[in-house]
């Protein structure tokens, strides 16, 4: 069984619908990569999956439950978690206190510092400054903390919208790798929207190719990137 | 025909005809600002206030002088301000007919060009504020405005007032007051008709735009600084005319007559009849009028014969605004639009950038 | 010999800190609805009227003590802030209105709040003006000139312990921090499972309980009536607007928006015969100088992350 299946998802803002009959899922373990030009939709899909933005039509079941239509506090009280492409931390708190937010939904406090230890253990930059403001950390360091939020919950499931945008390469690698790890120890899925779909496509055990709001391909990572008829998509989303 | 004869003198139909078309324009004004172009001036009474002002002093000050006018004992501020001032204008109203049209239309260029003139100077910040900062910078504006009011004896005497102006028909004697109800509702017609053709004009669709998608009206070649000031030029200067005439017909101007209260009835107005829709805002204006006139104990008990108790007569005057206030939060909560929604427009350059937008989209998928 | 002007602005420093003290209790009450909700709340000022009636009818018609009284002007308040937030602000917010929608509706508000206690207060006898009994007893007197009262200490100290608390409340407790991540990034702090309607509740709350106090105090201090609350808005923004919307750079600002003004009217009127009735003038000035000059404020304390986003 699926740890998620959105069915037939139309999603969007306002009145203007965005994402069109799109069905994605997740199985056990996976890290499954979202991909597509710019302005396809991919944010509003996982947006409108997680109840940011308006679900116009369709379903959505975590763990076999219907969730459809839940608000995203309490998706994320029920296990799910989403790292934001924008504004993915609290520039006015601190790196724990943005940690402690995180956790917000775990009452134990000695299950809290686990989580914390542990989040620190993958990304020891944040230990260094857990006393600084967000807001003054730098780009990547907020990545970092976005993530490690993301992940205080101990989730059963992790959206995680171009976690590496704006990285040095070594970094973005460095943050995939660690979410590779954190897949193999946790063994939850991840549903990685990246900018770079071949690199997405290649670490990814299967993806998705979103253009113009709708699924256009859909296949295990290494499948899609073989395709001779996608070069020229991929080549577009790479020169950007 | 006794009975139109009579209704035409009385007093409360004059004043609730006068009234409607001093916010008709005061509401337009706002609607030209705030509907079209996005500004929300919270400070609307100032610019009908400066209306009121410069038709004060200018008609008190010349008729001093026709009238050769001393004070008998010396008073602060002008001699306008002082004891005897007030009936020797009014004696130059009722004699001077030529004083009396002249400085009436005097008063409306210099109102108007001064309200126009204050305009583009409060459009300045209109340029860094966002939409609620905004607001309140120029709510303070109106109050410093009738701070300075207040306090200062020359030229406005202070919390005395202007008083002793009369209309610019009064040598005409019993039916002056009527004849001037006519010229305020054509006057009130007349505006509406330059907001309508405003609106609807190339400048209107620019001032559309600004309010909409300030950056694709930048991108399409219109100046959002210099539309703002525009319209602020107009919905001041017209504000002004309200002033006015409303001035001419008080005959007195007070400080505490031109609170932020004022600028929130018409905003009630305006958001009653709809936003950025002139036709809307009639019916929102005529609504809020009657409401205003009518919750009146004195009226409601001697023309109606609606006698009210003791602790009703004292508070309704309150509770009009009490109604006012939750006009302003029904129609927010439960429609926006108001009684007559905005007419759909066609704005070139919002449809062509949204054309081309779509065309963008579609090269790159 | 001590010149007359050293006890005059003794005095007026005196005054100030008390007023100071109140904007500081308002602004916080308005920076904070501001940050969390968006409402730049031009009701608040009547929220502070109702304290001052609140207390007044708690103590004359009910006769309770000086105390309880103004628990009750808090709580009465609060209620007021809360029941504005339930029936008009939040359908607005979930209807997705703009910033200015929101102070546009406050403006409401505070009509529909200031003029039914207007309509009440000409109702009934007695009510239009009114004035705590037990009007402040004299701590002492000052150089046979300058009267220190009861409320110059206790307004204060009031601001004081509020803060104190404020701080304790957004630094150590799990609420408070919530409350200033919600401030911070709504849409993450909803993701995180913090649920922003109880804080919503508490912020309002909270600025309903200073504006109760303020109210309490007004009507110990001064002479109340139903516009009271009015007459204070454009301090209140003042302060909000020169701390940057910050939590402590607010309450700072009120402190020193507070001396300084009653300091330089004083000055202004015995070195330039200015009159004092400009004293509103030093806020409204204040405020649209650092609006249009320096809009992220003048007084901002940063740390515990107080910072405003655009
Ligand atoms: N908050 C919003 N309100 C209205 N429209 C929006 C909003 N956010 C995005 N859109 C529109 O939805 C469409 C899809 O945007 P989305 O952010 O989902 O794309 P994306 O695939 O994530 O792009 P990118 O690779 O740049 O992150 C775009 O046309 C965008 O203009
Ligand atoms: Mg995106």
């Amino acid at each position: 069984m699926a740890v998620l299946l959105a069915e037939n998802i139309y999603g969007g803002y306002g009145d203007s619908v965005v994402i069109q009959d799109v069905s994605i899922r997740l199985e056990k373990g996976e890290i499954v990569a979202l991909v597509g030009p710019n302005g396809s939709g991919k944010s509003t899909l996982i947006k409108t999956i997680y109840g940011v933005a308006r679900l116009f039509k369709g379903k959505v079941l975590f763990e076999g439950r219907d969730v459809t239509g839940l608000p995203p506090e309490v998706k994320t009280r029920i296990g799910m978690s989403y790292v934001p492409q924008t504004y993915n931390i609290f520039p006015d708190l601190t790196v724990q206190e943005n940690l402690e937010m995180g956790a917000y939904i775990i009452d134990d406090p000695a299950k809290i510092a686990d989580r914390m230890e542990l989040v620190f253990s993958i990304f020891p930059d944040l230990k260094v400054f857990r006393e600084k403001l967000a807001g003054e950390l730098s780009g990547g360091q907020r990545q970092m903390l976005a993530v490690a939020r993301a992940l205080m919950t101990e989730p059963k499931v992790m959206f995680l919208d171009e976690p590496t945008a704006g990285l040095a390469p070594k970094i973005a690698i460095g943050l995939l790798k660690t979410l590779i790890r954190i897949r193999e120890e946790t063994n939850i899925p991840m549903l990685l929207v990246e900018q770079h779909a071949r690199r997405a496509l290649q670490l990814a055990d299967r993806g998705y190719v979103l253009v113009s709001g709708r699924i256009a391909v859909e296949g295990r990572g290494d499948e899609i990137l073989s395709r001779k008829d996608l070069q020229e998509l991929f080549l577009g989303i790479q020169k950007r | 025909m006794p009975d139109l004869l009579s209704l035409l003198k009385d007093p409360l139909f004059i004043d609730i005809v006068v009234i409607f078309g001093v916010y008709m324009i005061l509401s337009l004004s706002f609607n030209i600002e705030y509907g079209f172009t996005g500004i929300p001036n919270l400070g609307k009474v100032l610019f009908y206030a400066i209306g009121a002002y410069v038709a004060g002093v200018i008609a008190a000050w010349i008729a001093l002088r026709i009238a050769a006018f001393t004070p008998k004992t010396p008073a602060e501020g002008p001699a306008y301000c002082a004891y005897g001032a007030p009936q020797t204008i009014t004696e130059v109203f009722k004699t001077n007919p030529e004083f009396a049209i002249g400085v009436f239309l005097l008063s409306l260029i210099i109102g108007a060009a001064a309200g126009a003139v204050l305009g583009v100077l409060a459009s300045y910040p209109a340029l860094r504020l966002r939409e609620d900062f905004l607001a309140i910078t120029l709510l303070a504006f109106s109050e410093i405005g009738r701070l300075i009011t207040r306090t200062e004896w020359w030229p406005v005497c202070a919390h005395y007032g202007i008083r002793g102006i009369a209309t610019p028909f009064a040598w005409l004697g019993e039916y002056s007051r009527t004849i001037y109800m006519f010229l305020v509702l054509v006057m009130a017609a007349l505006m509406y008709l330059l907001a309508e053709k405003l609106v609807n004009s190339p400048w209107g669709r620019a001032m559309k735009a600004v309010r909409d998608d300030e950056l694709a009206a930048e991108v399409y070649g219109k100046n959002p600084a210099r539309v703002r000031a525009q319209a602020m030029a107009v919905g001041s200067a017209m504000a002004a005319v309200a002033g006015t005439l409303y001035a001419f017909y008080l005959g007195s101007i007070m400080p505490d007559d031109f609170m932020p209260i004022v600028t929130f009835l018409a905003i009630a107005m305006v958001m009653l009849g709809g936003t950025a829709n002139n036709r809307g805002v009639v019916v929102g204006v005529a609504v809020l009028v009657l409401v205003d006139r009518l919750f009146n104990a004195s009226v409601l008990e001697r023309k109606f014969g609606i006698p009210l108790p003791d602790y009703l007569a004292n508070s309704i005057a309150y509770l009009k605004y009490v109604v006012i206030g939750m006009v302003i939060i029904l129609i927010l909560i439960f429609g926006p639009q108001g009684l007559i929604p905005e007419k759909p427009l066609k704005t070139p350059v919002v449809e062509e950038t949204k054309k081309r937008l779509k065309m963008l989209a579609r090269k790159e998928s | 010999m001590v010149p007359t002007l050293v006890y005059t602005v003794f005095r007026a420093v005196l005054d100030g800190l008390l007023e100071g003290s109140l904007y500081a209790l308002m602004g916080f009450g308005l920076t904070i609805v501001f940050r969390v909700t968006r409402v730049a709340n031009f009701a608040h000022a009547e929220y502070v009227t109702y304290g001052a009636y609140a207390a007044y009818v708690a103590m004359v018609a009910w006769g309770l003590g000086l105390i309880p009284s103004a628990i009750v002007a808090a709580l009465a308040v609060a209620a007021v802030a809360l029941a504005s937030d339930e029936l008009v602000f939040k359908p607005l917010w979930r209807r997705g209105s703009t910033p200015l929608h929101f102070l546009v509706a406050s403006i409401g508000v505070g009509l529909v709040l200031r003029f039914s206690l207007q309509a009440v207060a000409a109702a009934v006898p007695g009510y239009l003006n009114i004035r705590l009994p037990r009007f402040p007893p004299t701590l002492t007197v000052v150089g046979g000139k300058v009267a220190i009262n009861v409320v110059h200490a206790a307004a204060p100290l009031l601001a004081l312990s509020t803060t104190v608390a404020l701080h304790i409340l957004f630094t150590k407790t799990k609420l408070g921090k919530a409350m200033r991540a919600t401030a911070s990034n709504p849409t993450l702090a909803r993701i995180s499972g913090i649920n922003v309607i109880m804080v919503r509740r508490v912020t309002w709350i909270i600025g309903g309980l200073l504006a109760g106090l303020s109210g309490f105090i007004i009507s110990y201090y001064i002479q109340a009536n139903p516009e009271v609350g009015w007459n204070f808005l454009l301090w209140m923004f003042a302060a909000a607007i020169a701390g940057g919307f910050t939590f402590y750079g607010t309450i700072l600002a009120g402190l020193i928006l507070g001396i300084v003004g009653q300091v330089a009217i004083i000055l202004a009127g015995y070195y330039a015969g200015i009159t004092t009735a400009y004293k509103p003038a030093i806020a409204l000035v204040i405020m649209v100088l650092v609006l249009l000059f320096r809009p992220e404020g003048i007084i901002r304390i940063q740390s515990l992350g107080l910072r405003r986003r655009a």
